[in-house]
């Protein structure tokens, strides 16, 4: 063998180990959409912001906002979920706990444009992370089936709070009550050194709790403080009796001309729009604390 | 040796004097009243007139009403919200106190008591008289009405009362009462201000009252007054019909008396400057 041939064969060997040393270094391209999601801590990465975009919106976060819905557990579920329909090693629910579609959302009286609002903040996420859009895509494609099991409101108007407009049109129908009554001299004085944010929180509550996702007194306040100010899980909203306590055991009390100008005042910022129905329905909740607002409950609806 | 021992139990002390100290005025500021921000009233047309019966928002003082009530030999109780809250704690103090002495509770229980609440330091003053035949209310009198509850209130005790109001109760077979009354009042403050600029709601007739819930109002609006005659049906228990003269929140509820003062010195001056 001549030198040349030496050197060309010594090459060529060192070239050809090179390339398998280099082939050895470089990961296999994921071959699954789970892994293309970065398998379990990807998912999970997304999930917690898909669930902070559906927290800071006021339309649907109502169905999250209640003690007895544990967020955490509500996130492992959604991972689980999200990894099964993506190649995952796992099935849904399989022994997690976690409940199908259906169980989940039985009674909630979710309404189609709620599961919208939802999807989108999922779609959200998932472009915010990076994922490429065909996967975006599928995910959507696999996720949205689940509407069959989910959506008991397809017109979104078989409820009182379907039919206000959720807690934003709530809400902001509070602020008007809350800003005339504080204007009006008869009654104001009541809500002198009152925690005006934390009365419009469950008073808006309590308006969506009548048939609606909020349930009156499981506040959960640490994540929620944008939408729902000065309550908390050890700081929930009282019942009518508690709060007014004092003032209609006294001998001085808060008399039903008291109490009228009350509704008086929800009756005038109510909604031109709003069916008969629905107004009865909205003010029959105010009617309803008469006899713990106002003492002996003299004059109160029987 | 005692030095570092000293320098710790100084520390200790401070974080528990001192956190204590910060903990109690921050309580102290949470519970402070923050009162209402008056205004003088905005450019725009005033009312030619504020009374309201035998009184007039924005001059009568707590006097003048309480010589009223005394003439008129009503039974009128101050409802302030600050007097309710402090006849509710002391009653709950009285109890508490009897149950000291029997030894069922402790002193500690009891101290939280002694300290008022914040609805305590709510100057506002609300007058209620129940149960007042409307015709004690003088030649301006509803001619229709039932006996009702009036209701003067004021934005502390040293202010002219902001808010007189005549609130009745109508069964709910006195459909043609309700009209009757609704027509009579609408017409004397027609006549006072003129057609009112708003009615929000459908008017009562006999034939036609109001549904439960269902509400008519019609307010005369000036910047230094407001009237309101509101309508409301309440179902079972027939229709309320309120009748308020206020000076709005939050105009200042002197204003009407102090541009009377200024008028007058206006014109006083006025006259002066035309006489030399």
């Amino acid at each position: 063998m001549t030198t040349t041939t030496r050197t060309t064969n010594w090459i060529a060997t060192a070239g050809l180990m090179m390339g398998l040393v280099a082939a050895g270094c470089s990961d296999p391209k994921p071959d699954t959409l789970y892994q293309r999601l970065g398998g379990e801590s990807g998912i999970n990465t997304v999930i917690g912001a898909f669930i902070g975009r559906v927290a800071g919106d006021n339309k649907i976060n109502g169905y999250f906002f209640n003690s007895s819905v544990s967020l955490a557990k509500l996130q492992s579920c959604l991972v689980l979920q999200v990894g099964s329909l993506t190649g995952g090693p796992n099935a849904y629910p399989g022994t997690s706990g976690c409940r199908d579609m259906k169980a989940a959302h039985a009674g909630l009286g979710i309404s189609m444009q709620d599961f919208t609002d939802l999807a989108g903040h999922l779609v959200a996420a998932l472009q915010a992370a990076g994922v490429a859009q065909a996967d975006v895509d599928t995910i959507v494609a696999a996720v949205t089936p689940t509407a069959t099991d989910i959506v008991e409101d397809a017109s979104n108007n078989r409820t009182v709070y379907q039919r206000l407009g959720r807690k934003p049109a709530i809400k902001t129908v509070i602020d008007a009550f809350v800003a005339k009554v504080a204007a009006n001299p008869k009654i104001m004085g009541f809500f002198g050194a009152t925690n005006i944010e934390r009365l419009k929180t469950c008073l808006v509550r309590q308006v969506c709790s009548i048939d609606g996702p909020c349930n009156y007194g499981e506040e959960i306040g640490a994540t929620t403080g944008e939408f729902e100010p000065g309550v908390s899980a050890t700081a929930a909203c009282r019942d009518m009796k508690t709060t007014h306590t004092g003032l209609m055991n006294g001998t001085n009390p808060i008399t039903i001309e008291d109490f009228n100008s009350l509704v008086g005042d929800l009756v005038a910022v109510i909604p031109a729009g709003v069916s008969d129905a629905d107004k009865t329905a909205l003010l029959t909740v105010l009617g309803s604390f008469c006899k713990d607002i106002v003492k002996d409950g003299t004059g109160c609806p029987q | 040796m005692w030095k570092p021992l000293a320098l710790a139990i100084a520390a200790l002390l401070l974080v528990v004097v001192g956190g204590g100290w910060w903990h109690g005025a921050k309580m102290r500021a949470a519970r402070k009243i923050v009162l209402p921000t008056y205004v003088d009233p905005p450019e725009g047309p005033r009312a030619p007139s504020t009374d309201a019966w035998p009184f007039r928002v924005g001059w009568s003082r707590r006097a003048e009403v309480d010589a009223w009530i005394g003439k008129q030999a009503l039974r009128c109780e101050d409802r302030s919200v600050a007097t309710i809250m402090r006849a509710y704690r002391e009653q709950q103090l009285a109890a508490h106190e009897a149950k000291l002495a029997r030894g069922e509770t402790d002193a500690i229980s009891t101290a939280s008591l002694k300290r008022p609440s914040p609805k305590e330091q709510i100057p506002q003053v609300r007058l209620a008289c129940d149960a007042v035949a409307a015709s004690q209310l003088g030649a301006d009198a509803p001619r229709y009405a039932p006996r009702g509850r009036l209701l003067f209130v004021f934005d502390d005790r040293d202010k002219p009362v902001r808010s007189v109001s005549f609130d009745r109760i109508f069964p709910p077979a006195d459909g043609s009462a309700v009209a009757l009354d609704w027509l009579d009042r609408k017409a004397k403050w027609t006549a006072k201000f003129g057609a009112p600029p708003h009615i929000d709601g459908r008017e009562p007739t006999g034939d036609a009252p109001l549904h439960r819930y269902e509400q008519v109002k019609a307010t005369w609006r000036f910047v230094d007054l407001e009237v309101n005659l509101t309508a409301m049906g309440t179902g079972v228990l027939g229709i309320s019909v309120s009748e308020t003269v206020e000076v709005p929140m939050p105009v200042r509820a002197d204003a009407p008396q102090r541009h009377a003062a200024a008028s007058s010195s206006s014109q006083a001056a006025a006259a002066v400057l035309a006489s030399q």
